[in-house]
């Protein structure tokens, strides 16, 4: 239509004018009660300051509808029970300098099922091989499915299906890696 | 070197899952999946998991799940911004600058932004304009900022463009103080909630009437009023003629 009035375009400018307004700076709602107020009739149950707040601001209003996305997600998790085929795993490692890899390093995830190895060469350390291994038969193997291996960034350090219980490669520069969380996927 | 033991439950690896499988729905709609993949989700998920039970504060009175909830999902839209940087084609980022400016210039004259509109003056055809909407919140994502804690933007929000002159600044001020205005003279509850909900925050009716805890035939004769409310206060104040 020619001439309806498009809302949306109009608050997309407010929000974009708003978002910085100081005179709101010191008057935004806490987490908790923004949290609160995104539960199901939280609105409802709110006080009157609150909801005017909440309605005319929009810093709070994106943090108050980022809760609404997880408790929505977290009641959804509880009704579906959904069965799932992928694994997912972590890893954790805490190091004075966790950036780049000089040494040879084996890490077990959290739930103990891979141990992530990394063994740099002697003579060129940026270099060397990393490895995934994981039960070969029983209820927790992997055999012959594809698995995902990623640094903290993102890197992807290992891709691939997994045989005899492994997973490895050569890997060029070590000196990139960040293990300071690594995660597993296997599909 | 010190290991930490913080051990992953099934439940939060279905949660991970849920919530890659919501970002993806709403972020790569079919066709533009080749952006972000379910496991580039999945690792970014658990990443946020991870910071999440690393960061938990039980005193502050919000449960676990709906705190690594939020985290989990941040951690991922962080990610995402960073991705599409250099997989949209220069052609098709000028076409979004191209809309956004003519946008921009019909709103401060008040006329409609209507894609039938945008395709008359763009010369463009309606279903081009409709394809260049569309990636639109994409192109958002070129922002190469990342997310800190207190920075809740999601995909879609408005970047502040610090392209514009005084004079457009001053423009765009006056524009949202008259939204402002017309804000201000709805009810707080319901009106309100239900005009930000449905337009600014692209909330279900559903959603909605999760939150009012009202039936969604409720919240639709909410809206077709609070929107009635605002479109004439719009016209009022001079915009949208």
């Amino acid at each position: 239509m020619q001439n309806e009035i498009a809302i949306k375009d109009y608050l997309e400018i407010w929000n974009s004018t708003y978002t910085d307004d100081p005179s709101l700076e010191d008057e935004h709602l806490d987490s908790e009660v923004l949290y609160k107020m995104a539960l199901r009739g939280g609105i409802e149950g709110a006080g009157k300051y609150e909801t005017e707040h909440l309605s005319m601001c929009p810093k709070c209003l994106r943090e108050w509808a980022s809760w609404r996305r997880a408790v929505s997600a977290v009641e959804e998790t509880n009704e579906k029970q959904e069965e799932y085929k992928e694994v997912m795993a972590y890893g954790l490692l805490k190091a004075a300098a966790t950036e780049g890899i000089t040494e040879p390093v084996t890490l077990t995830s959290e739930c103990g099922r891979f141990t992530l190895s990394v063994f740099p060469q002697v003579d060129a350390p940026e270099q060397g091989i990393i490895t995934l291994e994981t039960p070969e038969e029983g209820p927790e193997t992997c055999e012959e499915n594809f698995a995902i291996v990623r640094d903290k960034n993102g890197l992807v350090l290992l891709e691939g299906k997994v045989q005899n219980g492994r997973l490895a490669r050569k890997f060029d520069n070590l000196n990139r890696i960040d293990l300071s969380t690594w995660t597993v996927v296997v599909e | 070197m010190t290991k930490i033991h913080l051990l992953i439950t099934k439940e939060e690896t279905r949660l991970v899952k849920r919530i890659a499988s919501n970002v993806l729905s709403k972020y790569f709609p079919a066709g533009k999946r080749d952006s972000a993949s379910k496991d580039e989700l999945y690792h970014w998920g658990i990443v946020g998991l991870c910071e999440a039970k690393q960061r938990y504060d039980k005193s502050r009175g919000i449960p676990f799940p709906a705190f690594s909830a939020r985290r989990i999902e941040g951690e991922m839209l962080d990610n995402i911004r960073k991705l599409p940087i250099v997989r949209l084609p220069q052609e098709k980022q000028n076409k979004v600058k191209e809309l956004k400016a003519v946008k921009e210039e019909l709103l401060k004259t008040g006329e409609s932004v209507a894609p039938e509109n945008l395709a008359l003056r763009l010369e463009w055809s309606l279903e081009e304009v409709h394809q260049v909407i569309n990636l639109s919140p994409t192109i958002k994502f070129l922002d190469n900022t990342t997310q800190d804690e207190d920075d809740d933007r999601v995909p879609g929000d408005i970047i502040k463009d610090d392209s514009l002159n005084p004079e457009e600044l001053n423009m765009k001020k006056q524009i949202a103080d008259y939204v402002n205005r017309c804000l201000e003279a709805l009810d707080a509850n319901p009106d309100r909630i239900v005009i930000q909900g449905r337009f600014n925050l692209e909330q279900t009716l559903k959603e909605l009437a999760d939150e009012l805890n009202c039936s969604i035939q409720q919240v639709s004769n909410i809206q077709r009023r609070a929107e009635g409310l605002m479109k004439d206060c719009l016209k009022k104040q001079g915009l949208g003629q």
